[in-house]
């Protein structure tokens, strides 16, 4: 691969040199910071005149949008990258593209975790050490769509990272006691988040927003499924239906080009073993989204002295491909992303009642799901939610001021534009599970660029105050009347169990 | 600039055809020399401000970071979180302009933060290069005149948000005050590291107004302070609009430098009730200041601690079900830590004893030669720290740590080349020194129903 044009050098390297003299460092002057000459403030005119308007913006860059490419091995194996010459790193996401909707709950987690464990080429120990020798970086995540293990390393050393890390993804040994490592750790994590209330909120919106059989009513990582009872051969299925070459996609970024990335990757690739076509999982969205659920009740989960609740308003909104998103995403800003947006304005502004609102989109194959969330104090939650509610009517109804619309389409289209190379090839392989192409996840910009205040003003539909699913987690001694009181039915509902084997 | 391209091949050449492991020979540890430089132009204003600018023309935003010297350590007696109130407070009202800075960083499209830590605290703000005048005047806007337009109305407001984020991280939340335990029973009543950054709620509804001017008139002055600003920009004009905006803000007094003592005489327990699933442990040692030498042989022996700890309790002896090592380097005294979440059928107690286990097994074994993996960890150590450089913040963190301690912005290689030196020796014997023979501070916590999740400590 050939090296980037870096801002810094790498001068000297292995072996016996012991590097190049650098230049000398530069030192600041320090008795100023000690000693500081007397200084006066400028007059009050001279200070008004200096700093009493804000300076114009310099013009802005036009950047061109970085390279991307795509080939398909004779297999059937996709490799996607993206190239980008800004330091010397790379990074690769081997992407199975069935994930938790796929197998049973809890399966496809434990099966992520389990690929840190040995392959049929090498012994895990072996492999991690090799790997911690060359400073890689390997992790493993998961998605509804897609199974994920990424390797990053310096690039000079990712040659030697690739060699261990592409036969843990296309050549898992899934051994029992690699198995039972992976649970005991997942159990472990587990455990030390059950008692936090936003997990426990998220889990039970999940469940109201999806019918019982929806892949999606269940979290990605199982919900509550005992995950130490979670057999072997089931975390195995995964593997034995999917892992073809139809089914795996490999997205790099970074310092790399195209031709040698396939040439680096192939011999590892072409050993995986056609299966047949499996359909995926129907995770299309459920009918009763779509009508209004304004008598659906607010679902309170009690914790007895909590001096906050925790409330999170969700809605089913289109699928991660859909043409709607980018207004949808800049409808995300406008409200919950920022200290001036609309929710934060009013309930940490002007109320006091939290740290802070949140809002965020996670886009998904058959349909995302659209969430606020905030901390809130326990007294102010009737008010901060009637408030929130009333918000997101007034969306639907007038559009954004130009000067909002504006600043939600920069903050959304900034967020994550100097991103690594291991965070561009894992937004690119989430983005090609998900149905996407390179060129879609690189024209994001110029899609948030073309949104206009009617697409927001239409997109806001989906997430009618009427239609939110509501779930509060906190003392329901103190909440369950002022939460009446905001004309929905509440229902109190058992904590789940998760956590607790 | 000098092209990395022949020296970067050595390296793969090198791996390639000589690095132990990929042909199964025993690794040949201690030859990795990496060289790295990160160009910047640094220099002072006369009122004392540092600046360090750091051009990178292949970035997309420019990066804008300033760092007060001043954090939760200056909090006056009985304003436990002044430091952190005052950090929200600059996001309020500004004197020149109609609008908070909050919303006039929003409408640049700005990614923004700031943090309070014990020591410092920063302010930053990654954004199209476009608008970097805006927000190098409204940076110098509110060093100029800190929290000048909050009012009584602005500042009750903020302590409201403030005491909801103490709730959120701390009071509401499963262990919420281990970590604020730990540090506040390690570094004893008189040390400024005894209260919490965020404060209390009853210290916070104590601030007055005359506080917080106070502390602005005393803290957040220029020759406190350094600017960074790196990623993609003009030097010439950037220099121009730094001088233009920062250089009249007068300087204030610079404090004596202060010293602090960690008394910790013997080794002691501390036990918290807490309505959470799991028994939790952790162990916890004084360790030198962050600009002190030895911190990377302990950083180094902390890392193998990992290792071999989470090998025998967790995967041989099945006690824990994860053990952790880490070390938080301070100004006025570091921390070494070791935390571990028991099994079902582990008392905290005994977990507790385990762990001393494995530290004096550590310190041992660097006497026998025994530190198999050093030589995998230090490269890793090693890797990561040039990794750390990939984003622009990462590069902002090294330019403030040379800064302050060391009077210059280069010192990434100068900290490359200290873990380099370091051997199993001095990372056992500092094992050995700073933990295994040396007093520490033990919290258990115990799974009591009823108890608040975020744990009293009850003796």
């Amino acid at each position: 691969m050939k090296p980037a044009a870096w801002s810094f050098v790498v001068l000297a390297l292995l072996g016996c040199t012991s590097g190049r003299p650098l230049e000398a460092p530069q030192r600041y002057v320090d008795p100023l910071r000690q000693f500081p000459p007397a200084m006066a403030r400028g007059t009050p005119a001279a200070e008004d005149d200096l700093r009493g308007t804000a300076p114009a913006s310099l013009p802005r860059q036009a950047w061109p949008r970085l390279a991307s490419a795509e080939s398909r091995l004779p297999n059937g194996m996709r490799i996607a990258t993206v190239a980008r010459r800004d330091f010397p790193s790379v990074a690769c996401t081997f992407a199975l593209d069935r994930g938790a909707a796929d197998v049973p709950p809890g399966a496809a987690l434990v099966y992520a975790s389990t690929l840190h464990g040995s392959s049929e080429d090498y012994d895990r120990q072996e492999a991690n050490r090799y790997l911690e020798f060359v400073g890689a970086r390997v992790t493993t995540s998961l998605s509804f769509e897609g199974t994920f293990l990424r390797v990053s390393a310096l690039t000079p050393l990712f040659v030697s990272a690739v060699s261990r890390a592409a036969p843990k993804f296309l050549a898992p040994k899934l051994a029992e006691a690699d198995v039972d490592r992976a649970r005991t750790s997942l159990m472990a994590q587990r455990r030390l988040v059950a008692d936090e209330p936003r997990g426990q909120a998220f889990s039970e919106l999940y469940a109201a927003l999806f019918p019982g059989n929806h892949p999606y009513a269940v979290e990605r990582d199982g919900g509550d499924v005992d995950l130490g009872k979670l057999h072997p051969k089931v975390i195995a299925q995964l593997r034995d239906l999917y892992l073809a070459p139809e089914h795996v996609i490999v997205a790099c970024a970074g310092d790399l080009e195209h031709a040698r990335m396939v040439r680096l990757l192939t011999p590892y690739l072409e050993r995986l073993a056609p299966k047949p076509a499996r359909p995926r999982t129907d995770v299309s969205a459920p009918a009763a989204s779509a009508k209004s659920t304004e008598s659906a009740p607010i679902l309170l989960v009690d914790r007895p002295d909590a001096s906050q609740a925790t409330v999170v308003l969700g809605w089913v909104v289109p699928e991660g491909t859909s043409p709607e998103m980018p207004a949808i995403e800049v409808l995300a800003n406008a409200t919950g992303v920022g200290l001036s947006s609309r929710l934060n304005l009013t309930a940490r502004r002007e109320l006091g009642a939290t740290y802070g609102v949140h809002t965020s989109v996670s886009r998904r194959r058959g349909a995302s799901v659209a969430t606020i969330d905030a901390a809130i104090e326990t007294s102010k939650v009737e008010a901060t939610v009637a408030r929130m509610l009333a918000e997101m009517a007034r969306l639907g109804r007038e559009e954004l001021e130009p000067e909002e619309l504006a600043s939600a389409k920069i903050r959304a289209a900034q967020r994550g534009a100097d991103t690594s190379s291991e965070g561009l090839a894992t937004a690119l392989a989430a983005e090609l599970t998900l149905g996407g192409s390179a060129k879609d996840m690189l024209s994001g910009g110029e899609r948030l660029a073309n949104v206009s205040a009617e697409n927001v003003r239409a997109a806001a539909r989906w997430l009618d105050p009427a239609a939110a699913r509501i779930v509060v987690v906190g003392d329901a001694a103190k909440l369950e009347a002022p939460l009446r009181a905001l004309g929905r039915p509440v229902e109190r509902v058992q904590k789940r169990s998760k956590g607790r084997p | 600039m000098r092209s990395a391209l022949p020296l970067a091949l050595v390296l793969l050449v090198f791996l390639v055809t000589g690095c132990p492991g990929l042909n199964g020979r025993v690794p040949e540890k201690d030859k990795v020399d990496l060289g790295i430089q990160l160009r910047n132009h640094t220099f002072s204003l006369a009122n004392g401000l540092v600046v360090v600018m750091h051009r990178d023309s292949t970035a997309r935003s420019t990066y804008v970071e300033v760092a007060y010297d001043v954090g939760a350590k200056d909090d006056p007696p009985g304003r436990a979180g002044l430091a952190h109130l005052f950090e929200h407070l600059l996001f309020g009202p500004v004197r020149h302009e109609a609008r908070d800075a909050g919303e006039l960083l929003d409408e640049v499209g700005a990614e923004f933060n700031a943090s309070t830590s014990y020591d410092d605290t920063r302010y930053h703000e990654a954004f199209a290069p476009a608008v970097l005048p805006r927000v190098l005047w409204l940076e110098a806007e509110r060093m100029a005149y800190p929290a000048a337009r909050v009012d009584d109305a602005t500042l009750a407001r903020e302590r409201e948000v403030v005491v909801n984020e103490w709730r959120e991280r701390y009071e509401n939340e499963p262990y919420g005050n281990l970590l604020l335990t730990t540090y506040a029973e390690l570094f004893g009543p008189e040390h400024p590291y005894h209260r919490p950054p965020i404060g209390t709620p009853e210290d916070l509804a104590r601030i007055t107004l005359g506080d917080v001017r106070a502390f602005a008139l005393a803290h957040y002055r220029p020759n406190r302070a350094t600017l960074v600003v790196s990623g993609n920009f003009d030097p010439t004009v950037t220099r121009q609009l730094v001088e233009r905006y920062f250089a009249t803000i007068p300087p204030g007094q610079t404090p004596m430098p202060r010293k602090a003592e960690v008394a910790l005489r013997k080794s002691r327990t501390v036990t918290l009730e807490a309505d959470v699933s799991a028994p939790r442990v952790v162990l916890a040692w004084p360790a030198p200041g962050i600009d002190a030498d030895g911190l990377e042989e302990l950083q180094l022996g902390l890392d193998l601690l990992d290792g071999w700890a989470t090998s025998a309790l967790v995967i041989d002896r099945k006690l824990a079900t994860r053990v952790t090592s880490s070390l938080m380097p301070r100004r006025l005294g570091s921390m070494a830590m070791v935390d571990a979440t028991a099994t079902e059928a582990t008392s905290p107690e005994a977990l507790a004893s385990a762990i001393e286990e494995e530290i004096a097994r550590t310190a041992g074994a660097s006497e026998h030669g025994l530190f198999e993996g050093f030589g995998d960890v230090k490269t890793r150590m090693m890797v990561e720290s040039v990794r750390d450089l990939e984003g622009l913040e990462g590069r902002a963190d090294a330019f403030l740590h040379g800064v302050r301690f060391h009077r210059t912005a280069d010192t990434v290689q100068d900290h490359l080349r200290r873990i380099q030196r370091v051997t199993f020796t001095d990372a056992g014997g500092a094992v050995r020194q700073l933990l295994a023979d040396a007093p520490h501070l033990t919290v258990l916590v115990r799974p009591t129903k009823g108890a608040p999740r975020a744990g009293r400590v009850v003796r």
